[in-house]
């Protein structure tokens, strides 16, 4: 590769940076100068570099890892995911396998599986100012963690990307994230983490349905027959964790019950459906396929 | 909404555009992937600007704007 050059004017390029940056320097955002929590910026768009669930599971196979159990923990260590977008993060999966070969896995995944509802639900408070980013850091920090020797034990690599998704939900001038959090004082209000059991290949989409319902939305699952839809319904479900949630797993052709199920559902459902049943719905029952199946089956075939 | 990126799809967007951005989170693989790209199609004529991930001032990122 021909390296950083110094240039004057881009003729013909590739510019590689962080979204946020991006964003920044083409205008399509712009810092702000009063800090706040209560309009959090957390659109994720543009090309974006991903790493697949299969290809991170791979990579631990290779270093001789094939407990399931071990495998999703590694996952959650290294898996991001927000409501319109998620990926693994290739150098989290290396630590992950490190951190698991030193015993020391389970114990900081209760501190990561904390800071990531930074990513999967950003905190929504009415607070502004310098508090802004110490609240919501405190907010996703489980309450009973000593928070000096956990930010202590955490990777640079988690630290960076607090510091973005920070930076970048607060629109700040990148790099403030990090010293605001380096003078400051941060108190853990959050609730404790569920590490739940979920099979390797769910993880990265259990966690990405889990940061849409989280969002408010409700979430709809379609495919078709016998594609693992009720699997990954029942582990969005208990990744979750919460009794405003219901799951709503319909097999029947019975349009119009379904209509009415939906409508009487009070709380946030996760819907499944398959094709054909989804394809003759109402449109008045407005149901919008977050994840449809026919992508993922597709993935199958790599095992 | 999520497509997983390959060396030839920045060779794609290249034939229409002059400019390309590669984004995502911190440690994604986006200069894995940009490597990947220049040991695949070896385009000399095609330049490589990495942004930098953090501003000492505004007026840092405004001259930077102006670069891209």
């Amino acid at each position: 590769m021909s390296g950083k050059i110094k240039y004057k004017e881009i003729r013909r390029g590739i510019i590689e940076g962080r979204t946020y940056i991006i964003d920044l320097l083409l205008g399509k955002v712009s810092i702000v100068n009063t800090l706040s929590l209560q309009s959090p910026c957390l659109d994720f768009r543009g090309n974006a570099v991903s790493m697949k669930n299969i290809d991170a599971i791979k990579r631990i196979y290779k270093y001789g890892i094939k407990d399931d159990k071990v495998i999703s923990k590694i996952l959650m260590y290294s898996t991001v995911a927000m409501p319109n977008y998620f990926t693994i993060i290739p150098k989290l999966v290396n630590e992950g396998i490190e951190l698991y070969k030193q015993g020391k896995l389970d114990k900081i995944l209760e501190v990561v599986l904390g800071v990531k509802r930074l990513y999967s639900s950003f905190p929504k408070i009415d607070i502004s100012k310098e508090d802004s980013i110490t609240y919501a850091l405190g907010l996703v920090l489980p309450r009973d963690i000593d928070f000096k020797k956990a930010w202590g034990e955490l990777s640079e690599t988690w630290k960076e990307l607090i510091y973005y998704r920070l930076d970048s939900a607060l629109r700040l001038l990148p790099a403030s994230a990090e010293k605001i959090i380096s003078q400051k004082d941060i108190k853990p209000l959050g609730d404790k983490v569920n590490i739940a059991d979920i099979e390797p290949f769910f993880v990265d989409l259990a966690e990405w349905g889990k940061s849409i319902i989280l969002e408010g939305n409700n979430l709809c699952i379609v495919g078709p027959l016998r594609s693992a839809k009720s699997s990954l319904a029942n582990y969005i479900y208990s990744t979750v964790n919460s009794k405003d949630v219901s799951l709503l797993d319909y097999n029947n052709y019975d349009l119009l019950n379904l209509d009415k199920k939906i409508k009487l559902e009070s709380k946030k459902y996760i819907t499944v459906l398959t094709d054909d049943i989804f394809y003759s719905i109402p449109t008045e029952c407005n149901l919008r396929p977050q994840i449809h199946f026919t992508k993922i089956i597709t993935l199958y075939n790599f095992f | 909404m999520r497509r997983i990126f390959k060396a030839k799809h920045i060779e794609e967007m290249l034939s229409d555009k002059d400019k390309v951005f590669i984004g995502g989170l911190p440690f994604s693989g986006k200069t894995t992937l940009i490597n990947k790209f220049y040991n695949k199609y070896k385009n000399e004529g095609i330049q490589f600007i990495e942004l930098p991930k953090k501003f000492n001032s505004v007026d840092e990122l405004n001259e930077w704007k102006n670069k891209i």
